[in-house]
């Protein structure tokens, strides 16, 4: 279990997990102060999607009409969770229950939308959860979860960041940071709307010269 | 005391990810290390169980049932997950993956089984060739054919390389009885141009014949459902037919078995 975790780690600075990591991240910034909530969320909901897609139990293409709609929840996901953190940032009488609820529903949005776009590069770990998963879906499960928290690490620092240190919490809570955060939801949902997943991630590998 | 766990749960992430990042990855070591006469080891975080498991149901039915029923009994979680049951003499991986041998009281040599997952879809509406004097995988026939579903820029598929270079030499280069087609599927726009392609074949050593499947038909084709992976790795009979399915890196001694098998024994 520790090789897929590890295996997980490694694959989030691939090319091919930008278009999940990112949004992930982007999602997390946004959940300020429920930013722990929104990396789980983001993580249960993108892994158990990715799963039911590996077992063929669910085929959905991230395109046409269907990548319309996810673009839409991921807007959607987007809108959710920053309502939630200003909510709670203006302090007019919160009410943590719902704050909650926003931040659970915008990141199941978003983490549904990456999920169901996310292209794995796949290494030995992986192969063989993926080789296996259409014959043993339910024993896959958990190892896959594994993997994806590995990959999805880097949301769950940031999330511990925001808890751990109030400078770092300022810093990830200023407007500068949470605009910048849209960005990769926002570019999420372009990339879904308009199906160019070749040119806009392919774009952003070349210029970060990450391959 | 939410900080105090939040700065522990802090720790062990950069823990973790320094050590994912530092510690010796043995996939990478092994792929170049190994090299394709190297089958009589197995290292299981590599191989792993899942071998010839493709992701039609329809076509593992099939299988099952064109298959000669196997000479030994199989474990029930491993019959259904791995229907490439290769020569325990040849592989370690026997003595882990395989029941006891019952069939001992009687003196027939053990025999090879490998599963037959069917004809291949074939290669449509490609976008060309590099490197390649055919123009179809029906050319092929009569050869043991290695199809891989890749992209220059993944890595993943870098890393399965070494192997494939080895087995191509091993295998007399095209020359002989056997082939690699990789079927170069590009994720990201700039791995579409031909030239890109033909600069990383090189830089590669890949020098078998390439496929171009630029618009990724056929790479949905060979993988039903939503989902395609990159690398994904097939080995064609003689008669097209799909004998080895593997997802991602890995399952090299597999693979490097399956090919053997089938070049030595024509009518497996």
């Amino acid at each position: 279990m520790t090789e897929i975790l590890f295996e997980g780690i490694r694959a989030s600075i691939e090319p091919c997990s930008l278009a999940l990591l990112l949004p992930a991240l982007g999602a997390t910034v946004l959940g300020r102060r429920r930013a722990g909530v929104v990396a789980v969320v983001v993580w249960l909901i993108a892994g158990c999607l990715a799963w039911a897609q590996a077992a063929v139990l669910l085929s959905i293409p991230a395109r046409g009409p269907i990548g319309a709609f996810l673009a839409t929840a991921a807007v959607t996901g987007a809108v959710l969770l920053w309502r939630q953190g200003h909510r709670s940032r203006a302090g007019h009488g919160p009410d943590i229950l719902s704050s909650v609820w926003l931040a659970i529903a915008g990141a199941a949005l978003i983490g549904g939308a990456a999920g169901l776009l996310w292209r794995p590069c796949v290494g030995p770990e992986l192969g063989t959860i993926l080789s296996a998963a259409p014959g043993q879906p339910f024993a896959q499960l958990i190892p896959l979860m594994i993997y994806l928290a590995g990959l999805l690490l880097a949301a769950i620092a940031v999330a511990a960041l925001t808890y751990s240190s109030r400078i770092a919490a300022r810093a990830i809570m200023s407007m500068p940071v949470q605009i910048g955060a849209l960005i990769p939801i926002v570019g999420l949902a372009v990339i879904l709307l308009t199906g160019r997943y070749g040119q806009i991630i392919g774009a952003l590998v070349k210029a970060s010269s990450v391959s | 005391m939410a900080r105090l766990v939040a700065a522990a749960v802090l720790i062990i992430v950069v823990v973790l990810a320094a050590v994912a990042f530092t510690r010796d990855d043995g996939a990478a070591s092994l792929v170049s290390q190994r090299t394709a006469t190297e089958v009589t080891t197995v290292d299981r975080a590599t191989a792993g169980p899942g071998r010839v498991d493709p992701a039609d149901g329809e076509r593992q039915a099939e299988a099952t049932t064109t298959e000669p029923p196997p000479t030994k009994p199989t474990s029930a979680d491993t019959s259904t997950t791995e229907p490439t049951v290769l020569d325990p003499a040849a592989s370690g991986l026997a003595t882990v993956t395989e029941p006891p041998q019952t069939q001992t009281a009687t003196d027939e040599p053990m025999r090879q089984v490998i599963a037959n997952n069917g004809p291949n879809p074939g290669l449509a509406d490609l976008d060309g060739w590099l490197q390649s004097d055919v123009n179809s995988l029906a050319e092929l026939g009569g050869k043991v054919v290695v199809v891989q579903l890749w992209t220059f820029g993944c890595s993943n598929c870098q890393a399965t390389l070494p192997n494939l270079k080895a087995l191509y030499a091993q295998h007399g280069s095209g020359e002989g009885d056997f082939e690699i087609v990789g079927v170069h599927a590009p994720e990201f726009a700039y791995e579409e141009d031909p030239a890109n392609i033909s600069a990383a074949a090189a830089a590669e050593g890949v020098t078998w014949p390439i496929a171009l499947d630029t618009r990724r038909r056929n790479f949905h084709d060979w993988q039903p459902g939503r989902s395609g992976y990159w690398p994904r790795t097939y080995v064609l009979d003689r008669q097209g037919n799909i004998r080895f399915d593997h997802i991602g890196e890995g399952a090299y001694d597999e693979l490097n078995q399956t090919v053997a098998a089938l070049l030595a024994d024509p009518a497996l």
